[in-house]
């Protein structure tokens, strides 16, 4: 994340994200923790699951503390740079 | 948007057997709304929490009421933390917050529930100057799990319009106040809870069987808000 200068509710966010995010569905319990952090990618839907509505709706770093925000590691974080699974570790 | 910032634990209480309050100060101001949430850093790969805060806007401090019964990653970094300790503190969060209050208001809490209600309560009572009824119920198993009563009944006391109940699961045959289940007792309370808010907070199941009673005794669904704790 060294090319990216924001901190966490900056405006300035990058127009295209490298931090890809994937919600295991089952293991979603609808705790909404993802959307208080990430409100522009992540919502919850009619089943109380957390569903992606856009991929760059938010900078990687709020990406990566939505995930982490998650009591039950629901929310896989890729780096689309490289391929490595960012989180859960 | 929410914002990381550092604070620093000032004090740490036991109030009751698995329930400690902690209080943090932050260097700066730390502005939030009464009924808001915070999540903590609480291992060092980033793993998160989240707490409700159980104080009221109070400048630079902030109090977190935990639960550490579960005994997982987060309740053990809480019982680990020291008075000195820096947390990372992701906040606030939450929408879980008080309307404009132009009814009497229900709060419905079971366990940790109570926690938010706590800085909602003492804002309608004291900072609002909210006059019609406010009615706490909450829902706990044991006697010695309570916490904050003398509070909550000094309130009481102080403010005609507000009403604190406690209904226990598993009562001693001492206990002479309600028992079993929350929902139980709300209808020996009250008859209708027509034209009233509600706020839940607590286990899914309550929330889900709370709503579902408040709905036929004449509370209008819009006005049933609740938070669920896992």
């Amino acid at each position: 994340m060294a090319d990216q200068t924001y901190t966490v509710g900056s405006e300035n966010k990058p127009t295209k994200t490298k931090y890809q995010v994937k919600v295991i569905n089952d293991k979603c319990i609808g705790a909404a923790s993802c959307v208080a952090v990430a409100a522009m990618t992540f919502k919850l839907n009619d089943l109380n699951k957390a569903d992606i509505i856009d991929q760059d709706g938010n900078v990687d770093l709020e990406k990566l503390l939505a995930a982490q925000s998650c009591p039950t590691a629901a929310i896989e974080v890729i780096d689309t740079a490289t391929g490595e699974k960012i989180w859960p570790k | 948007m929410p914002q990381t910032s550092s604070a620093k634990v000032i004090k740490k209480e036991n109030l009751a057997k698995d329930f400690w309050l902690v209080t943090f100060e932050f260097e700066n101001d730390y502005p939030f709304l009464a009924g808001q949430y915070v999540s903590l850093k609480v291992a060092a790969d980033g793993t998160r929490r989240s707490y409700s805060i159980a104080s009221a806007p109070n400048g630079k401090r902030l109090q977190l009421m935990v639960d550490v019964g579960p005994m997982g990653v987060g309740s053990k970094y809480i019982l680990g933390l020291e008075v000195g300790d820096n947390v990372e503190v992701l906040g606030p969060l939450g929408r879980f917050i008080l309307g404009e209050a132009t009814k009497n208001v229900l709060f419905v809490a079971t366990g940790s529930g109570i926690v938010p209600f706590r800085p909602m309560i003492r804002e309608l009572l004291e900072k609002r100057s909210f006059t019609d009824e406010i009615h706490l119920d909450w829902g706990m198993r044991y006697e010695e799990d309570l916490f904050w009563t003398d509070e909550f009944k000094k309130l009481e006391t102080d403010h005609a319009n507000f009403k604190f109940d406690v209904v226990l699961s598993k009562p001693t045959k001492e206990w002479s106040a309600c028992s079993g289940h929350v929902n139980d007792c709300l209808v020996k309370h009250k008859a209708s809870y027509l034209g009233w808010e509600a706020y839940l907070c607590g286990s899914q199941q309550m929330i889900g069987e709370v709503a579902a009673l408040l709905s036929g005794l004449g509370v209008a669904k819009e006005d049933i808000h609740f938070e669920k704790f896992f």
